[in-house]
């Protein structure tokens, strides 16, 4: 038929031209790398004394390492105790914030099973917290809290994948970033204290158990225990915007306008030929 | 009604015309990539909207070319009104519009239709047997029913497919609100516009003058093709190669849509819905969409 034979000539068409696309630059290296533990099911990661993170295993033992290469045995790291940043720290007992020793006022009841939050040590006052339905909240500075994010079902017929974990940098001066794990979408980051959230999960299982800020790293670094063993994204500098020269500019527009008079020239040259 | 199929030269004559405009602009978009950072130097695509716009006026001013003036427009009228809605928000901002990023992008959703839409008023003037069908004028029951079926579809099958497939894995709460980044008071009826807009480009302007001269089905996946390779402009650099199979299938049934109701309106009122949809519930990721 010749609707499907031009079909299949625009489809090889447009796969050459897709071929032809320069390959996005983050093609190359991926935001996560794995970090060693490769295969094993890591089900949690804490920040270690002194830099690095511990890794526990689904059998009970328990890692330390600081660059994912050499792992050392160590004790298991006490359960998660909230989050300090700024000076102050932020925990969740029986559904309620607590800043310091006081209930935070205007905070949600988060229910009784809710336990991850996170503060942003760049951004004082800002914090993060799940409530045990799922629902992400976010705090401002100014201490108003808002539901910020809620995961939808991955089918209709599966359920909504549940949070895990939450991390930031509690350290000024190191990152505004915030990092929220999950069973099934690997992980979601918000660099704006949760008005926005962004996939970033290029790398990683998609199910994430715990997750792990170490500010003490060089640079500092963010680590994954998962289903697939430990990742770590290590934070780089934002590329600086690239400036040219007022010259080189010129001729790169000079290109362009000489390439867009040639396809315009070409394309006339067809249409007159073989549409007269 | 068909268009009755017209004799082989003006069949051959709209096929030269879609894949010379085609290319002319495809290579306006490409080559400048071997030497420079397209997205640096012309980040409004405005080579694209000059190589389109001098294709079209030369066919209105060389009555040699008179049988290329529909599709010319068509394909005109896509690569215009999305390099206006590029740079308006810009120049807005320049001449003291200090509203949000979603106001803006409503501002230039608006734009973008204005240009489609004088680009059907200067195909309405063209001679008769070469202006393009834009079913507009019907509404019927069948085109209801489309409507709300389709509408059901893209929400069903929508959260059917896993949600890792497209990124449909939240809502952000915050953003959607008023004042948030995806602010859903400017955003909802700047989808509605764009989906609107693209309909009457391609499924109105290019599958109607194509039409004239061919098959209505043929026309349609010729449009279609054009459809998904327009999106190439859009992801530029990005994660672009499995978006195009899919865009092509979504033009292609925008177009069955089209042409089995004989009315454009369901398929403007789908795509609407389906883009007010994507910017509510696909994240983003770290490399764009």
């Amino acid at each position: 038929m010749p609707a499907v034979r031009l079909l299949a000539a625009a489809g090889a068409l447009a796969a050459l031209l897709a071929a032809a696309m320069p390959a996005p630059a983050a093609a190359s290296e991926t935001w996560w790398q794995p970090a060693g533990l490769a295969g094993k099911t890591v089900t949690r990661v804490a920040p270690a004394p002194g830099g690095g993170v511990v890794a526990v295993l689904d059998d009970g033992s328990a890692w330390r390492t600081s660059d994912g290469a050499r792992f050392t045995p160590s004790p298991p790291p006490p359960p998660a105790a909230g989050s300090t940043a700024a000076g102050v720290g932020w925990t969740i007992r029986g559904g309620t914030v607590y800043a310091n020793s006081a209930p935070d006022p205007g905070a949600p009841a988060l229910g009784s099973y809710a336990h991850l939050i996170a503060a942003v040590g760049a951004t004082p006052g800002a914090v993060i917290a799940v409530s045990d339905s799922g629902v992400v909240w976010r705090r401002k500075p100014s201490g108003r809290w808002d539901p910020s994010l809620l995961l939808l079902p991955s089918t209709l017929v599966t359920g909504v994948p549940e949070v895990t974990s939450l991390a930031a940098f509690s350290a000024p001066h190191v990152s505004t970033v915030v990092y929220l794990g999950t069973r099934g979408y690997g992980t979601l980051l918000s660099s704006d204290g949760g008005d926005d959230w962004v996939r970033a999960d290029s790398g990683l299982p998609a199910d994430v158990f715990g997750l792990a800020a170490d500010s003490g790293s060089d640079p500092p670094a963010v680590w994954a225990a998962t289903s697939g063993g430990l990742y770590v994204h290590r934070l780089q500098p934002l590329p600086s915007v690239p400036s040219y020269a007022d010259r080189a500019l010129l001729v790169k527009w000079a290109l362009t306008v000489l390439v867009c008079i040639a396809a315009t020239g070409a394309a006339a040259f067809a249409l007159r030929r073989w549409t007269a | 009604m068909r268009a009755a199929v017209a004799a082989t030269p003006e069949r051959r004559a709209a096929l030269v015309t879609l894949v010379a405009g085609t290319l002319a602009v495809g290579v306006a978009l490409i080559v400048p990539g071997f030497y420079s950072d397209p997205n640096g130097l012309d980040p409004y695509d405005l080579r694209l909207a000059g190589v389109a716009l001098a294709l079209v006026v030369l066919a209105h001013l060389w009555r040699r070319l008179e049988r290329s003036r529909a599709v010319l427009l068509g394909l005109a009228a896509a690569v215009v009104s999305y390099s206006a809605w590029l740079w308006l928000p810009w120049v807005i901002w320049d001449l003291g519009g200090r509203i949000s990023g979603p106001a803006l992008t409503f501002w230039a959703s608006l734009g973008e239709m204005v240009v489609t839409v004088v680009a059907c008023v200067v195909a309405w003037r063209l001679r008769p047997e070469l202006r393009p069908n834009l079913r507009l004028r019907r509404l019927g029951r069948r085109s209801v029913l489309v409507m709300i079926g389709g509408i059901a579809v893209v929400v069903i099958g929508g959260l059917m497919l896993p949600a890792t497939w497209f990124g449909r894995e939240g809502l952000q709460l915050v953003a959607l609100a008023p004042g948030g980044s995806l602010d859903s008071v400017w955003l909802v009826p700047a989808n509605l516009l764009q989906g609107a807009a693209q309909e009457l480009q391609f499924r109105g302007l290019l599958m109607g003058a194509l039409e004239k001269v061919m098959p209505s089905s043929a026309a349609n996946v010729a449009q279609a093709v054009v459809f998904g390779l327009a999106h190439l402009a859009i992801l530029y650099g990005g994660p672009v190669g499995p978006f195009v199979p899919l865009t092509v299938v979504a033009g292609w049934l925008f177009g069955e849509i089209a042409r089995r109701c004989d009315s454009l309106w369901p398929a403007i009122v789908i795509h609407g819905i389906a883009d007010v949809a994507i910017t509510a519930v696909v994240i983003g990721g770290l490399y764009g969409l």
